[in-house]
């Protein structure tokens, strides 16, 4: 059995604790708090006006995508005073899902400019808020993404969709790792 | 919100002043935002902290449902690291209480002097949902 350690990063707000919560065949941990007054001005929920709670440490949740691969799945927390937890989390992680949502793509570059220069491989999900209007190449374009990136759309809600994300992950690490064999 | 409460913090200056050991206090949001601290521990400090302590304090919490009553209740997390202790306790609603500590400080007093800060003051120690409680997603 083959175990590998994924993170799941991005910006506030974007769905990382809903993604690992809809896949997980255990009882996720869960460290999401109640969002405080002390945050306003902080913690900007423009476009997610709904949100109540917020992850302040991580998310871990696993999922089986065969009896012999097993995936162990860690949140990172969106917020810039968790970033300091990065890092740790990084430590022994075989790729990362960079999730994102299109009406606030700025808060993603500071995951991808850390998986770039961690060098974890990575692919990008668009999470489809309502009211994602952009075509996946014109989000390509804005992220500057290179082209050999994955790049696809999700439903973090959804666990079959959530569950394709990990796969195509999963899929994108062993093209890296073969590609590397037959180039050695 | 975020702006020190000039009471408050002459209550945790207190506090430290007369618990031997006791460096530094601070009041943070659930959320990881500092409310009111000690003036030595300093802003850039106390931002940090306060991340610090609401991490440690969710994580303690999920110990306590996977593996306590299923409540989640907490009464305390104490973290020994080289060089000092931290003590974080449940104040008021949305709120802990953290204080910094030298390694050779007495805990039990430690923990008590918090415990009785707590239950003097918890009341004005807290920091409300930003959202009516109702309207949380189940």
């Amino acid at each position: 059995m083959e175990g590998l350690k994924i993170v799941v990063v991005g910006g506030f707000g974007v769905g990382k604790t809903t993604m690992v919560r809809s896949v997980s065949e255990i009882r996720p941990l869960n460290t999401e708090e109640t969002m405080t007054q002390a945050g306003l001005g902080i913690d900007n929920t423009g476009g997610v006006a709904d949100k109540t709670t917020t992850t302040v440490a991580f998310d871990f949740g696993r999922i089986s995508l065969s009896e012999q691969l097993v995936l162990y799945l860690f949140g990172a927390p969106g917020q810039e005073r968790f970033w300091f937890l990065w890092d740790r989390l990084f430590a022994g992680t075989l790729g990362a899902v960079v999730l994102v949502d299109t009406r606030r793509l700025e808060d993603s570059w500071y995951a991808i400019d850390r998986l770039e220069h961690h060098g974890t491989p990575f692919i990008v999900a668009r999470n489809n808020f309502p009211g994602a209007q952009h075509g996946l190449e014109e989000v390509r374009d804005a992220l500057t993404l290179s082209p050999d990136v994955p790049l696809i759309d999700c439903d973090a809600r959804s666990r079959e969709s959530a569950k394709n994300v990990l796969i195509t992950l999963v899929n994108h690490l062993y093209a890296l790792s073969s590609a590397r064999e037959t180039a050695s | 919100m975020t702006t020190t409460n000039p009471n408050l913090e002459w209550l945790l200056e207190n506090l430290v002043e007369s618990t031997p050991g006791a460096n530094h206090a601070l009041v943070l949001s659930r959320d990881g935002l500092k409310l009111c601290h000690t003036r030595a521990l300093g802003i850039d400090r106390a931002d940090q902290l306060a991340a610090i302590a609401a991490g440690v304090q969710a994580l303690s919490q999920s110990a306590s449902v996977e593996f306590g009553d299923g409540t989640g209740g907490v009464r305390q997390s104490m973290t020994e690291f080289h060089g000092g202790v931290l003590f974080i306790v449940e104040a008021g609603e949305g709120a802990h209480l953290a204080v910094l500590a030298s390694e050779d400080a007495d805990v039990g007093l430690i923990g008590h002097k918090m415990d009785e800060l707590v239950e003097q003051i918890g009341a004005f120690l807290t920091s409300p949902p930003r959202h009516p409680r109702h309207s949380q997603p189940a």
